[in-house]
């Protein structure tokens, strides 16, 4: 089975953790509840981190040592825009629209757009958020991997793992280089002033292609292939200021 | 400050608000726009002396290099490409070349015959000039007979962006025709007796990509991947996640050699393979990446290229920092 919640969390809880830590004591005190939501809108900008395993663990090509890896390893910046409205309007408590760069070192791949709603409840210290949405772009190239084995009588086998496009994005190139994908959210949010701050998880639910070639010595070519949902989650840690 | 709910502010409303934020705030707000224009830099390149003084790197380069080579057939070169063949066949570092069969090729020409002598694998590019042979098929023929020892044949090369205006052109539309009509007839007049690539994409920019796209519209995919191998030249990996999406999905099952790669820069070759090489077999799935080029002529655009230089000094020709650490000779 695919072990995609193996994850490293621990650079962004950190950070979340630091950024809670180091708030002012009366900053960190919730303005009083009243009857109704504190409503606002927020320009957030913030860093996100995924990483994991999307492949199998019994393949036509897995053996103990990865030459290159399957591993997906992404820090991400992050800039949204987030509503939260006055009153609930149709049991949603806001929405959101964002961009986030996977991928700092390659300035091509992983521009990803969303948009989503949220549910928050009040927790008096914090809220947390429930959320949902879609993602849309160009994905990041490090979710393909393609990792090599030979063996001694000649043959190559290699797995091929890649997001399946699904979508296209339109003035950058082919008709099938992005993806849409949907994804959901969980999160602790703060908004004390003008401030908000945000912690938590997306996760993005993502079909992956999985390709088993192996060509023997004498050039006979075998490939099996299958798609599977997987969920990719990332961490993430926001600040935001409203803006009105 | 009264909050506003979101209902009450349309965009214009809202945009213009930005602007009457305090100063302090509006400074806050264009640092949250600052962190998002973080930098996008490409790793530093490595030089060669970076490599040969560390032991770590250049395990990396030689790990990441792929053993397969270009080589411009010139009798002026023949004795530096025999050498050069065997110091890198010796070290392990080469398996297989790929060398332009022209009209005017011989398989008695003495420099293949030195190449093809040290029992090197070689893939055989059949020259854009056969592309414009009234008889194709009769061509193959010929070919097959003339080169038996060769497995793998490449059907032409960058053909719609190599070839001069001033002599025959091809679009991509007639290739496919033609292409198609080789391999039919390899089918049923030679079956089993090589595997056939296509020409090689153009490897800049989101030429190639489309390219490929429009060869897959044309039929591509119809052709049993046993028989075909999709052939790419990628001198740069800006565009190429825009081959992902075509080679996972009309030409998932399709094997993928990458027939020139390179930089044209001696002092960034071994940095190339060490950075680009795992990218390329990431994102391509690319079996085997073809360095280009074993000798680029000692002027003019490809020399940089070059793996070895000044081939009538053999044996003490130049050799590129790449080619001394693959070797082992320094």
């Amino acid at each position: 089975m695919p072990d995609p919640m193996r994850n490293s969390w621990i650079e962004p809880s950190a950070f979340a953790v630091l950024v809670c830590l180091t708030l002012p004591v009366e900053v960190q005190a919730q303005e009083p509840l009243e009857s109704r939501r504190k409503s606002g809108t927020y320009l957030q900008a913030g860093i996100a981190h995924g990483q994991g395993h999307l492949s199998d663990h019994s393949s036509l090509t897995r053996w103990d040592v990865a030459l290159f890896g399957t591993d997906y390893d992404l820090v991400s910046a992050k800039l949204e825009v987030e509503s939260h409205f006055g009153d609930t309007l149709l049991q949603l408590s806001g929405f959101s629209l964002g961009y986030r760069k996977d991928g700092l070192r390659r300035a091509e791949p992983g521009h990803m757009l969303s948009a989503s709603v949220f549910r928050d409840l009040d927790l008096k210290l914090f809220a947390v958020k429930l959320g949902t949405g879609l993602e849309w772009g160009l994905p990041s190239l490090n979710f393909d991997q393609t990792e090599f084995r030979s063996v001694t009588d000649g043959t190559l086998r290699y797995r091929h793992t890649s997001i399946q496009r699904n979508a296209n994005v339109p003035f950058v190139g082919t008709t099938t280089d992005g993806v849409v994908y949907p994804f959901i959210e969980v999160s602790l949010v703060q908004r004390p002033s003008v401030w908000l701050f945000e912690t938590g998880v997306r996760i993005g639910i993502i079909r992956f292609n999985f390709d088993d070639f192996q060509i023997s010595p004498t050039g006979q070519l075998r490939h099996e292939s299958e798609r599977k949902l997987l969920f990719v989650p990332y961490l993430f840690a926001d600040i935001g200021i409203r803006l009105f | 400050m009264a909050a506003a709910t979101c209902d009450e502010s349309g965009f214009g409303t809202a945009f213009g608000r930005l602007f009457q934020l305090p100063a302090h705030r509006r400074s806050l707000v264009a640092s949250l726009l600052l962190w998002t224009v973080v930098a996008c830099d490409d790793p530093s390149p490595l030089t060669p002396s970076d490599i040969l003084l560390n032991p770590r790197l250049a395990s990396e380069v030689l790990s990441q290099w792929s053993p397969h080579v270009g080589i411009h057939l010139t009798g002026e070169a023949q004795a530096a490409y025999q050498d050069a063949v065997s110091a890198l066949q010796a070290a392990g570092r080469l398996r297989s070349v790929r060398l332009e069969i022209r009209r005017s090729l011989s398989s008695a020409d003495p420099t293949y015959r030195a190449i093809s002598g040290t029992g090197i694998e070689i893939l055989g590019l059949i020259s854009n000039e056969f592309l414009f042979s009234p008889n194709i098929e009769q061509e193959i023929d010929q070919i097959f007979a003339a080169f038996p020892e060769i497995r793998h044949f490449q059907i032409g090369n960058e053909v719609t962006t190599i070839l001069p205006n001033s002599g025959p052109t091809i679009t991509i539309g007639q290739y496919m025709v033609l292409f198609r009509r080789v391999y039919d007839h390899v089918q049923s007049r030679h079956p089993g007796r090589a595997k056939l690539l296509t020409q090689s994409i153009y490897g800049s920019g989101l030429h190639g990509p489309e390219e490929l796209q429009s060869m897959v519209n044309m039929g591509l995919m119809d052709l049993d991947p046993q028989h075909v191998i999709i052939a790419i030249n990628i001198y740069d990996l800006g565009h190429a996640g825009q081959y992902t999406g075509i080679l996972g999905g009309s030409l998932r099952g399709f094997r993928v050699w990458v027939t020139e790669s390179g930089i044209r820069n001696p002092d960034l070759h071994a940095s190339w393979v060490r950075e680009e090489y795992p990218r390329i077999r990431n994102l391509l799935r690319a079996e085997r990446v073809y360095w280009y080029v074993m000798w680029g002529e000692d002027s003019g655009p490809d020399t940089d290229f070059s793996l070895i230089k000044n081939p009538r000094n053999a044996p003490d020709y130049w050799k590129s920092p790449l080619f001394k650490l693959l070797t082992g000779t320094e």
